[in-house]
């Protein structure tokens, strides 16, 4: 199938003017699959990182979101260990005007906001509440060395 | 460790499935038996060969059925499952009725800076746009054709997320004479 139109102007503009901090390349073989990569917000415990994801556009795409995977491990209240995110615009709160760049900027923010009272991975939503620093230490600690180029 | 439950966000009662400590199996031991008693029964030759087969499946059948019986954890996994299969087919959007009923932009009135938020391309490009507002707000323009997809399975505004059910009902659908000059207009 052809790809949409939409899609095509999305990636131009994601190509042509990248938002700073995120970077956002299709594949070759398959312009639905991106590589993305995320740089740690400033005054964050991911400052400094920088986190591979992976997007893939649904066919019905952008009837239903893209799906989102954080392929850099990371502690983090509302990501994974599979890199799963909780988001709610990346489920219930989908939007078809949304874009591929206006997910990556909540996804960012989400990393500059942790949100453990809807958590995903519940053991670090659990820490965060309960030892904050320990838990950014950790958060630190981790983008430290997996995330760092 | 964020559990399976956790992850996928299910209720805490599912979790019971895991300690579950001696989850009863079928118990093949009778299949195999009846399977390795057939040939050297004596009245083999006159036996069909695919009643004692089927027998074995019976039996088969049988221990799973026994397994399956008194276990409520998997009964009410079923139960939940089919819950859940129904009440997904509860999420519905708006029905045809509404979507006729949309207030059209005529072409006079589009400029080439208006696009639209679901395909993000100008309106006019399109040699005959069908353009359609959401009762929301004035703003909330689309093209006809990128809003009926969502809002046959949505029921919000792609833009502010106001459910467009639950406010006033929409303009009533245009008089078949109106439509008519509309269609002079633009078909």
């Amino acid at each position: 199938m052809a790809l949409p139109k939409r899609i095509i102007k999305e990636t131009e503009r994601l190509v042509a003017e990248p938002v700073p901090g995120i970077q956002a390349i299709p594949h070759d073989d398959n312009l639905r699959y991106f590589d993305v990569s995320i740089h740690g917000p400033a005054q964050s415990p991911y400052e400094g990182g920088v986190f591979k994801l992976e997007l893939f556009l649904p066919e019905d795409y952008p009837m239903t979101p893209p799906k989102i995977r954080f392929l850099t491990k990371i502690y983090h209240p509302n990501i994974d260990r599979l890199g799963r995110i909780c988001l709610d615009v990346l489920k219930a709160n989908w939007s078809p005007a949304l874009q591929i760049r206006t997910i990556l900027l909540s996804i960012q923010a989400l990393l500059g906001a942790p949100n453990p009272d809807d958590p995903l991975a519940n053991d670090v939503a659990q820490r965060w509440k309960e030892d904050e620093p320990g838990a950014i230490a950790t958060a630190r600690e981790w983008t430290q060395t997996h995330a760092t180029p | 460790m964020a559990t399976y439950e956790d992850d996928h966000n299910l209720p805490a009662s599912s979790t019971s499935l895991k300690p579950v400590p001696h989850r009863p199996r079928p118990d093949l031991s009778n299949f195999f038996s009846s399977l390795s008693i057939t040939p050297s029964t004596p009245s083999t030759q006159s036996t069909d060969p695919t009643s004692s087969a089927s027998s074995a499946f019976t039996s088969l059948a049988r221990a799973w059925q026994q397994s399956i019986e008194g276990n409520d954890v998997l009964e009410s996994l079923i139960e939940q499952l089919i819950e859940e299969a129904q009440g997904g087919t509860k999420v519905k959007g708006v029905d045809q009725q509404f979507l006729d009923g949309l207030e059209r932009i005529p072409k006079k009135e589009l400029v080439e800076a208006d696009i639209c938020p679901i395909c993000n391309t100008s309106f006019l490009l399109d040699q005959y746009p069908l353009v359609v507002r959401l009762p929301c707000h004035k703003s909330h323009v689309f093209d006809l054709e990128c809003i009926s997809p969502w809002l046959k399975l949505h029921t919000t505004c792609p833009l502010d997320r106001i459910d467009l059910t639950k406010k006033k009902t929409p303009p009533p659908p245009p008089v078949d004479e109106e439509e008519e000059d509309w269609d002079d207009n633009y078909g």
